[in-house]
């Protein structure tokens, strides 16, 4: 199987600050990659670069390769004519993402018309059938309606509706479910995985949130402090974790068998972007830090098909984690 | 626990709000964030009270420590009326009972560095002699694992996570009985979180702390809890022992939340959502039981007849007509 988008080497540098580096990453056809990591890890910024989305002031350097091509170096109005075309994005906060002046109809027939040239009355059933699509109830008329007027759920609802507009191959969702409820967040990834299967497209999924990758990725890609650290198949992340901060992430969220028992938790707290250390990152945090540790980033390498870490004390971690 | 007087008891709890504005007026269409709740909390436990946004927890902690006055109900504290003290009786309520919230860098003075911080509180609750202070200031703050020379730091130098640390230090430097907690691990990420529900666990045990703690999240509720309330639309409608609320809850809206809650076993997923449907609106609770419109079990009774609670022997309670 030939990958649908490939991410090879992507840096990205604010100012000073190195937020992505060196990340390298395949999304096959059909499936849901997990981006997972806590508040700056680089999970966002590294699904932002894939659309140039980025602040003017960052330095991308990498490839990002869709289809053959190097979204990196293509020129802006062919970009834009694939954002929201072939790769759509949906956002964390779907009311700042809307236009508040314009009815949710309006903005779904905008897409419609910008990328497969639908207008007048086949655009407004089109429209009203991507509102039924991510169940919208009463779409026909919800198609007059201001995004002030939907909940939380419903606004997301009708941003995955907006995103899916173009048909797109790869949808980019960034925490699409974090400012929600767990019910409606639970209807939410219910919708995503139901449309990955009918409409046959990728996701990213970016999250903090190891349930939620869990329960909706098919593949995850684990990121520290700008850097991959484990990438897996989800049955191999969460059965067999082979990093440890995989580990120690995974020890970090309360399980019903240990209730009310001191958790396993990380020591300290991520590393100042200003002043990474110069071996792995995780190093000071770590309960399996070697010598070896401190002197060099560990590059990724391959365990099994499809699995890798960045842990030079993976061994050791993974006798711990059976 | 529960043959020993309660340490706090509250019964049949309301409080409305006008819809725009802050005024309560009998003409303006009323949110009912309390709808009549009654619970207790023993000492020494953890109470956790769990729901979605707008069921009434985080009204019900505010109003637990008269941050916001309710139109109804008694709260009674240790034997005293709470709604009718005044004066230094209210004072010195106020420190028994201790509230942290979410958001500790809102809570915390941006001027003042922990240690004053910490001091004013020993100082105006005279907790230690003048001369102790600084000691004392000491102790805390290893208490809550941050280094003796945070003191000399103002809130804004410190991580979320530190923050929160701060936070409970000042909260516990006046030797409360009672901590309300408000969502305060919610916004700190994973391997923090784990951080602080370690020191939440620690200094309940060695303190012999009663603990109100809200949350939405089910997994650091079910990590915490002695004791589970659920909250829907302003009233509790399950009340039991974690064990019992997490493995055999009575009531629908529960079941759905403990689906909906994203477990950590990739190969138990399910392509179907726990719960249809959304919140209706809190200015127009449903007649009935308020659950009925998304309940998947409902029938006729529950869409006219509120339903009385039902007890099961070892106390676990539930406000549904189905409930067994």
């Amino acid at each position: 199987m030939t990958a649908l988008l490939s991410v090879r080497n992507l840096s990205v540098r604010l100012g000073p600050v190195m937020a992505v580096q060196d990340v390298s990453f395949d999304v096959e056809p059909g499936e849901v990659l997990g981006l997972v990591g806590e508040s700056g890890s680089g999970k966002s910024m590294t699904l932002r670069a894939i659309l140039r989305l980025l602040p003017q002031a960052a330095d991308v350097e990498g490839a990002m390769l869709w289809r053959g091509r190097d979204l990196a170096a293509l020129p802006e109005p062919e970009l834009r004519q694939l954002r929201g075309g072939e790769i759509a994005i949906v956002f964390q906060e779907p009311m700042t993402a809307l236009d508040p002046v314009l009815t949710v109809g309006l903005q779904i027939t905008e897409s419609l018309a910008e990328h497969l040239g639908l207008r007048g009355r086949a655009a407004r059933t089109r429209a009203a059938e991507l509102l039924d699509l991510v169940g919208i109830p009463d779409a026909r008329r919800r198609l007059g309606s201001y995004p002030h007027e939907f909940s939380g759920g419903m606004r997301q609802r009708a941003m995955i509706a907006i995103a899916l507009a173009a048909g797109p191959k790869l949808l980019l969702a960034d925490e699409p479910t974090t400012a929600l409820d767990v019910t409606i967040q639970d209807q939410i990834l219910k919708l995503l995985l139901r449309l990955r299967a009918e409409l046959s497209m990728s996701v990213i999924l970016v999250t903090h949130d190891l349930g939620i990758v869990a329960e909706t990725c098919d593949r995850v890609a684990v990121l520290y402090s700008g850097r991959v650290m484990e990438t897996g198949p989800v049955e191999t992340i969460f059965g067999q974790p082979a990093h440890a901060y995989t580990l120690g992430l995974i020890n970090s969220v309360p399980q019903a068998s240990d209730a009310r028992q001191r958790l396993a938790a990380i020591p300290g707290m991520p590393p100042d972007p200003l002043a990474i250390p110069p071996g792995c990152r995780f190093a000071p945090r770590c309960g399996f830090v070697g010598p070896d540790c401190l002197t060099r980033q560990p590059p990724l390498r391959a365990l099994a098909t499809g699995h890798a870490t960045a842990c030079l004390h993976a061994d050791a971690v993974m006798r711990k984690a059976a | 626990m529960s043959a020993a007087a309660p340490l706090l008891r509250a019964d049949d709890l309301a409080r409305g709000f006008a819809a725009r504005g802050i005024v309560w007026s009998g003409a303006r269409p009323v949110v009912r964030a309390l709808n009549g709740v009654t619970l207790t909390i023993a000492r020494g436990e953890t109470l956790a009270v769990v729901g979605e946004s707008g069921c009434g927890k985080s009204t019900l902690a505010r109003a637990l420590v008269r941050l916001i006055a309710l139109d109804a109900g008694r709260i009674d504290f240790a034997g005293e009326d709470v709604r009718a003290l005044r004066g230094d009786a209210l004072r010195r309520y106020n420190r028994r009972v201790q509230m942290i919230f979410q958001d500790p860098y809102g809570s915390l003075n941006p001027r003042m560095t922990v240690g004053e911080m910490l001091g004013e509180a020993l100082r105006v609750h005279r907790i230690v002699p003048s001369a102790r202070i600084a000691s004392r200031v000491a102790e805390l703050l290893a208490m809550v694992g941050l280094a003796a020379d945070a003191a000399s730091h103002l809130p804004h130098e410190f991580s979320g996570g530190q923050r929160q640390r701060i936070a409970i230090a000042r909260a516990l430097s006046v030797e409360p009985e009672l901590l309300i907690a408000d969502e305060i691990v919610s916004s700190l990420d994973v391997s923090i979180q784990a951080q602080i529900l370690n020191l939440l666990l620690e200094l309940q045990t060695r303190l012999g702390l009663a603990m109100l703690f809200v949350s939405h999240d089910l997994r650091v509720v079910r990590h915490l809890a002695h004791r589970v309330a659920v909250m829907y639309l302003g009233r509790v409608v399950e009340l039991g022992t974690a064990e019992s609320v997490f493995d055999a809850p009575m009531h629908p809206y529960t079941q759905a939340l403990l689906r909906a809650a994203p477990g950590m076993q990739p190969g138990r997923r399910s392509d179907k959502a726990a719960l249809a449907g959304e919140l209706p609106s809190p200015l127009a609770i449903p007649p009935g039981c308020p659950f009925h419109p998304r309940c998947p079990i409902a029938i006729d009774v529950c869409r006219v007849e509120r339903p009385a609670p039902r007890v099961r022997a070892d106390g676990h309670r539930a406000e549904c007509h189905l409930a067994t």
